[in-house]
């Protein structure tokens, strides 16, 4: 019996988000169990996690399989949370809303400050103990002293909505944590960016929006020798010397699993912060270097004049004003007993030399800054029709009524790259999509053409008869493969597809990665 | 086939509204109708059907009137929309549908219709769950009962020890719905079977073999009806 069947799950909230899906990765590459919180439909949410985990090297299918990884679904906000069909240990809260100003939806708090609150009661109403907050080095708020890696209850006030809805995160958290025999563990990251060694992130806020108004002027000058380009007329409000500290993702959650799995580090603060963070003016430098531009230069912000822009600063403020009191207004995190956790485990947080921070840049470009990102690992066509499509109508569509409807099917498009998935239907609930070869066995299983395919899911024409014609081919249980043709006509029926309804399902889905 | 023939769409009162149908038939004198039952349509049974629609074709040349439908709600036919989703979940269960009982009756239409139309001896072929519809409805004045992958597995069809119309099965080696041997068994029980045909590496859909079974329904009816095959 290895390690992992000897132990309950760690439950990690937010696990398809930009920290959450590196710590999965990082804890069951250390061989613990994570079941992770998804909003629903499951099938759905547990896709985009399988693909994120892929890039990271995880095979989420057969984790999944081994039961090393669990979906449940709930929706913290909601307070709609999983029943205790599974053993957790401890929880490690990493979900969070980002946005810096409220929303009319009442964002950020409703998520990091209410879902907490229902996280913490369903932790309460199963016993556990044990629990870490993915909380923020700037829930500290205003201050203008060192911050010590402990809880500040009585802060001077936020610079925005997001800070002071992680302090009052932390709050509930340490409030629960003296409720009974329980530990309390705070992580507070400073900005995370890409991974180190290769920029790579899914979220592109924060330091990004720095980069995108550089990105800007880049592009306000198309011709590269325009002699303009390097004599920018830019104002840039802040000093040379102080220093963003950017922290990259691989080293968070490196650290968060770190202290999750070693319980002698529980119960404290940790400031995952940077010991030693580039500085205003060396961010500057790889800006500059990175789009080929020059000219900007530092303005002391008591001396700076925001009612006299340019057009090139005007614009530039419009993009970056989100996190503009981060170039001014940087605390020094004491970082003690993240240290001591660092020279433990030999995690040391890498330098922000100018290389790392064009890394940084080049991967955010390569992903339009998230804006066109699709799911990971997916191919516009079929893939996105049985990995997006299909988890998300099944649920809303009638074969939910249908309880007893239980198969596993394997549906072959020939002519497409890649193109095997394997899909289980558990009581009329799709539960799985796997793409590949491998995977579940299938008790039946379809193979046509991605012309044949289209006809097909477009509603028009019976599968049925797809197959009587010799168009389509079954295979396994030719009965079920059968009557399940007909379920699927009348799915299609109901939601008919085509390329173009695909198209759009791919745009809102990057829109909300 | 080698002679015209001519199709006619017609429309059959049944028990649940309008049916739609084809007849099938050349201009020379007919000696006898046939009725061609489909499989469920759940399965892919509409009057579309490839072997179905080979059926009608071929039959014609032995002296018949060929007569295919769609059930109520089904292809062509129109009818009150059945709860598809209900109807499948409990299909997927069960291998039955409510709607069953409801497309037999119709079968039972299209026989009545054809008898008084042709005004000739009517013969039916059922192929599937049509052969149980066929077998249920089949009479005294039933000519010929062909009986394409009977449903053994799914339904009964006991009745069909009191029914004297001479019987063809035609079965195939791989059939989930009619396994080999248990087919050939029953068939060899069946008063007056004219023969029992088993097509090797066929199975429950014909695929390729459409021209197989036309031909061998042709000679049975023609034998039944009286003519030369």
């Amino acid at each position: 019996m290895n390690r992992a069947s000897q132990t309950g799950f760690i439950l990690i909230t937010g696990s398809t988000g930009f920290v959450g899906h590196y710590l999965v990765a990082e804890l069951l590459r250390r061989g613990r169990r994570c079941a992770v919180l998804l909003r629903p439909p499951l099938v759905g949410s547990l896709g985009r996690l399988g693909a994120l985990l892929g890039e990271l090297g995880v095979d989420a299918a057969s984790a999944m399989a081994e039961e090393r990884l669990v979906g449940l679904e709930g929706d913290l906000a909601e307070g709609t949370l999983p029943g205790d069909r599974w053993s957790i240990d401890a929880v490690v809260h990493a979900a969070a809303v980002t946005a810096f100003e409220p929303d009319a939806a009442g964002e950020p708090y409703r998520t990091n400050v209410r879902g907490t609150r229902h996280l913490l009661d369903w932790a309460s109403s199963r016993g556990i103990a044990d629990l870490h907050l993915v909380s923020s080095a700037y829930s500290c708020g205003r201050v203008d002293r060192p911050v010590a890696e402990r809880f500040n209850a009585r802060p001077d006030g936020f610079h925005n909505a997001y800070e002071d809805s992680k302090h009052q995160a932390e709050r509930c958290c340490l409030d629960w944590g003296r409720g009974g025999p329980r530990r309390v563990t705070l992580h507070r990251p400073s900005v995370v960016v890409g991974e180190w060694g290769t920029g790579r992130a899914t979220k592109f806020g924060g330091f990004y929006l720095s980069a995108r108004a550089a990105e800007f002027l880049d592009r306000s000058f198309p011709d590269r020798l325009d002699p303009r380009r390097m004599n920018i007329p830019l104002r840039l409000k802040g000093r040379p010397g102080e220093c963003q500290n950017i922290v990259p993702v691989d080293y968070v959650a490196g650290m968060i699993a770190a202290i999750v799995t070693e319980p002698a580090r529980h119960g404290r603060v940790y400031h995952l912060v940077h010991p030693d963070p580039p500085s205003n003016a060396r961010i500057k430098s790889a800006f500059e270097h990175y789009f080929g531009i020059a000219g900007g230069r530092f303005v002391p912000p008591e001396d700076f004049d925001a009612f006299d822009l340019n057009e090139y600063e005007r614009r530039f403020y419009e993009i970056s004003r989100p996190i503009e009191h981060y170039f001014l207004d940087t605390p020094t995190f004491l970082r003690d007993q993240t240290a001591t956790v660092e020279a433990q485990t030999g995690i040391g947080c890498p330098a922000f030399d100018l290389a790392a921070i064009e890394r940084l840049l080049a991967y955010a470009q390569s992903a339009q800054w998230g804006r066109r990102r699709r799911p990971p690992g997916m191919t516009p066509g079929c893939a996105l029709y049985f990995e997006a499509f299909l988890p998300a109508h099944v649920g809303r569509s009638q074969v939910a009524r249908m309880t007893a409807l239980s198969a596993v099917m394997r549906f072959i498009i020939e002519d497409e790259p890649d193109g095997e998935w394997v899909c289980r239907f558990d009581g009329g609930r799709l539960s799985t999509v796997h793409r590949g070869r491998n995977g579940l066995p299938e008790q039946f299983g379809y193979r046509t053409t991605r012309e044949v395919f289209w006809e097909a899911v477009s509603g028009r024409v019976p599968p049925q008869d797809l197959f009587l014609s010799g168009r389509a081919e079954v295979f396994g249980d030719v009965e079920r493969a059968l009557k399940m043709a007909m379920i699927l006509h009348a799915f299609t029926r109901e939601f008919p597809c085509t390329p173009a309804v695909l198209a759009g399902l791919g745009r809102s889905s990057c829109s909300s990665t | 086939m080698l002679v015209d023939l001519i199709q006619e769409a017609v429309r059959i009162e049944g028990p649940r509204g309008p049916l739609a149908g084809a007849l099938a038939y050349t201009e020379d004198a007919a000696l006898a109708a046939c009725l061609l039952v489909n499989p469920h349509p759940h399965m892919g049974g509409r009057m579309s059907n490839n072997l179905i629609a080979r059926l009608a074709a071929e039959l014609p040349s032995a002296g018949l009137i060929a007569l295919r439908f769609d059930y109520a709600g089904v292809g062509e036919s129109p009818g009150e929309p059945i709860d598809l989703y209900a109807s499948m979940a409990r299909f997927w269960a069960t291998d039955t549908a409510p709607e069953d009982p409801l497309m037999i009756e119709d079968a039972r239409a299209a026989a009545g219709w054809l008898r008084s139309q042709a005004g000739l001896p009517v013969g039916l072929v059922g192929y599937s769950f049509g052969a149980y519809a066929a077998a249920s409805i089949a009479d005294a004045d039933t000519i010929g009962l062909a009986m394409i992958s009977p449903t053994l597995t799914r339904h009964d069809f006991s009745t069909l020890a009191a029914c004297a119309a001479p019987k063809l099965v035609v079965y195939s080696d791989d059939d989930f719905a009619t396994p080999a041997d248990a087919t050939q068994r029953w068939a060899g029980s069946l008063p007056n079977l004219r023969g029992a045909h088993r097509l090797a590496g066929g199975n429950h859909f014909f695929r390729g073999q459409e021209d197989r079974v036309a031909d061998l329904c042709r000679r049975f009816f023609a034998e039944c009806a009286g003519g030369s095959p």
